[in-house]
């Protein structure tokens, strides 16, 4: 439990510090100082074109937090009130509702956002919001499944004999008790937009390069992968931790434990 | 019978939707593909051009016409001309097919082998050493993306050694990495997958029973309780299909690999209308096959246990 609050207080700095933190314009090129390596200037030094490294670092996280917020946010809020009304209504809202889902899982969300930024010009936004309907058929199905599953029990039936009305019974009653592998798996899907969006940016489609993204300073720098070896790992590392941070932080021991069996 | 009527119809569905979307969102760019061959070849945007260029290429025709010429061509194999290039959109796909297909495919199914093996591992001795790597090629293909591996391997094996040539002869090694990749990063969820499956049948009373008539432990697994999890694993791997095909974009591009996503990457530059929507049905289209293919094993693997009890 310590260690979880440690690992939340330690991302609320990094959020801090992103947001706070003056850095170089990253627009500015220098091309007499290209290649410097960790100086009070610049304290990443600079790549290839003689822009500070750690200003494109600290825009390049923003836009990724901006993306994994918009892109989460959406998916949860979305595909958790979708999936309980589907359980929760049945009938032909349940038949739509799981058409959706199935619709958004089998178009793979990548394909779509490649698309999307090669028509509209590549931003963040639009990728959180595709990113966000994309996989907001995960957690229609599991909400789904979930609610399906509390919905049986006596106390609910109880509740509505009693003539609670349903917003009470789904909001009250039904989502405490799916919250929590909801969260869960948000933990993971977070990681996994964090991969997703450094994979569009390495693609890079209509790139505005002016926009440095994590993924794009790692197609731009890889051919210094041998003479200048952090450019490449600087923005590899920042992508691994942020992922990795997600993955844990929502990590819940409660969920998931097993019985041991005759295995054991 | 029902049921495949059902996933027919919702296989309409979804082609018929995803057609219109894409249709409409096609329509709905900044630039038309008129103005971008005209710049293309230097050529004023004057009205009479762009009037002549907007017939020549069918866009002057009404909307509704345009979607019906558009999905019965598809039907009949013909699927029209690049815009822009004015190559036969067919051939060019089909010779690209292959490569993007094989990827995504050849990734997953490789990755299920080897998911069922190592989570058989890890269920077997919990906590042992199969159960950690498992755990831990899970979490290391949620956090690190796989063009980073696909860099690195280009870098160690390709620059460093000079031990594989990815980007010169028939490309077939960058193919091969790219499909050694995905199936790495499938096969550490699907482990997960295929490891609980296992653990909830060793729960079972004749998993229990079996054991305790003296038959070894192994044996009661690998002999009778592989059906519900091999169940459970194409489940999962259908669920995932669309992910490891979206990962497999990325890679074709780190590699070069001349496939779907390199054409459409290129076809997007000049803004090709028909290249566009054509790709998004064949994605669709593929997303089916794939979805039938697994989902026929499925109900093999089902019946087969039925017909047992």
């Amino acid at each position: 439990m310590k260690s979880k609050v440690i690992i939340w207080l330690l991302f609320a700095a990094f959020v801090v510090f992103l947001l706070v933190v003056p850095h170089a314009n990253v627009k500015l090129t220098d091309l007499t100082s290209v290649f410097q390596g960790v100086s009070p200037e610049h304290w990443l030094g600079t790549d290839n074109l003689g822009r500070d490294l750690f200003a494109l670092m600290v825009v390049g996280g923003q836009r990724t937090l901006l993306v994994v917020l918009i892109a989460t946010v959406l998916s949860f809020v979305g595909g958790s009130l979708l999936g309980m009304l589907a359980a929760y209504r049945g009938g032909i809202l349940q038949v739509v509702i799981q058409f959706i889902a199935d619709f958004v899982t089998v178009v793979p969300s990548l394909v779509v956002a490649l698309v999307f930024s090669g028509l509209f010009g590549f931003s963040s936004v639009m990728a959180g919001v595709v990113f966000g309907i994309g996989n907001m058929g995960q957690y229609i199905n599991l909400s789904y499944g979930l609610a399906a599953e509390v919905k049986e029990h006596d106390y609910i039936n109880a509740e509505t004999s009693l003539g609670a009305r349903s917003p009470r019974i789904m909001f009250g009653h039904i989502l405490p008790n799916i919250a929590r592998q909801l969260v869960v798996y948000m933990g993971n899907n977070a990681s996994s937009v964090v991969l997703q969006y450094a994979g569009l940016a390495f693609i890079g489609l209509g790139v505005d390069t002016t926009n440095p993204d994590w993924g794009t300073l790692l197609y731009d720098y890889r051919i210094y992968m041998i003479t200048n070896p952090e450019l490449v790992l600087i923005p590899m590392a920042a992508i691994c931790l942020l992922a990795l941070f997600f993955h844990y932080a929502f990590d819940d021991g409660k969920v998931n434990q097993e019985e041991l069996t005759i295995y054991d | 019978m029902r049921k495949a009527l059902v996933f027919i119809a919702k296989w309409i569905a979804i082609f018929i939707l995803a057609s219109i979307l894409v249709f409409v969102i096609v329509r709905m760019m900044p630039t038309t593909p008129v103005e971008k061959w005209l710049d293309a070849y230097h050529l004023p945007r004057t009205e009479e051009n762009i009037a002549y260029l907007t017939a020549k290429m069918g866009l002057d025709e009404p909307l509704i016409v345009q979607y019906f010429t558009w999905i019965t061509g598809f039907f009949t194999e013909d699927w029209g001309v690049s815009l822009i290039s004015g190559e036969n959109i067919r051939d060019k796909f089909l010779t690209k097919m292959p490569y993007s297909f094989s990827i995504g495919f050849a990734g997953i199914i490789l990755g299920g082998i080897a998911a069922f093996f190592l989570g058989y591992r890890a269920a077997l001795h919990r906590n042992g050493l199969a159960d950690r790597f498992s755990s831990v090629l899970t979490v290391f293909a949620q956090c690190v993306p796989q063009f980073i591996i696909a860099i690195l391997l280009i870098y160690a094996l390709g620059v460093r050694l000079k031990m594989v040539a990815f980007f010169t002869g028939d490309g077939i090694f960058a193919l091969g990495a790219a499909i050694v990749i995905t199936a790495i990063y499938c096969a550490g969820t699907l482990s997960r997958v295929v490891r609980s499956a296992f653990r909830e049948q060793m729960k079972t009373s004749y998993v229990k029973f079996a054991i305790s008539r003296g038959f070894s432990k192994e044996h009661v697994l690998r002999r009778h309780a592989y059906k519900p999890v091999l169940s459970s694993l194409i489940s999962a791997m259908i669920a995932r299909f669309a992910g490891v095909f979206g990962g497999s974009t990325v890679l074709e591009f780190a590699f070069a690999i001349p496939g779907l996503s390199t054409m459409l990457v290129n076809s997007l530059g000049s803004r090709d209308y028909t290249v566009l929507q054509t790709y998004i049905l064949v994605v669709v289209v593929w997303m089916f096959v794939v979805h039938v293919i697994l989902n026929v094993v499925l109900q093999l693997l089902n019946a087969r246990g039925d017909h047992e009890e």
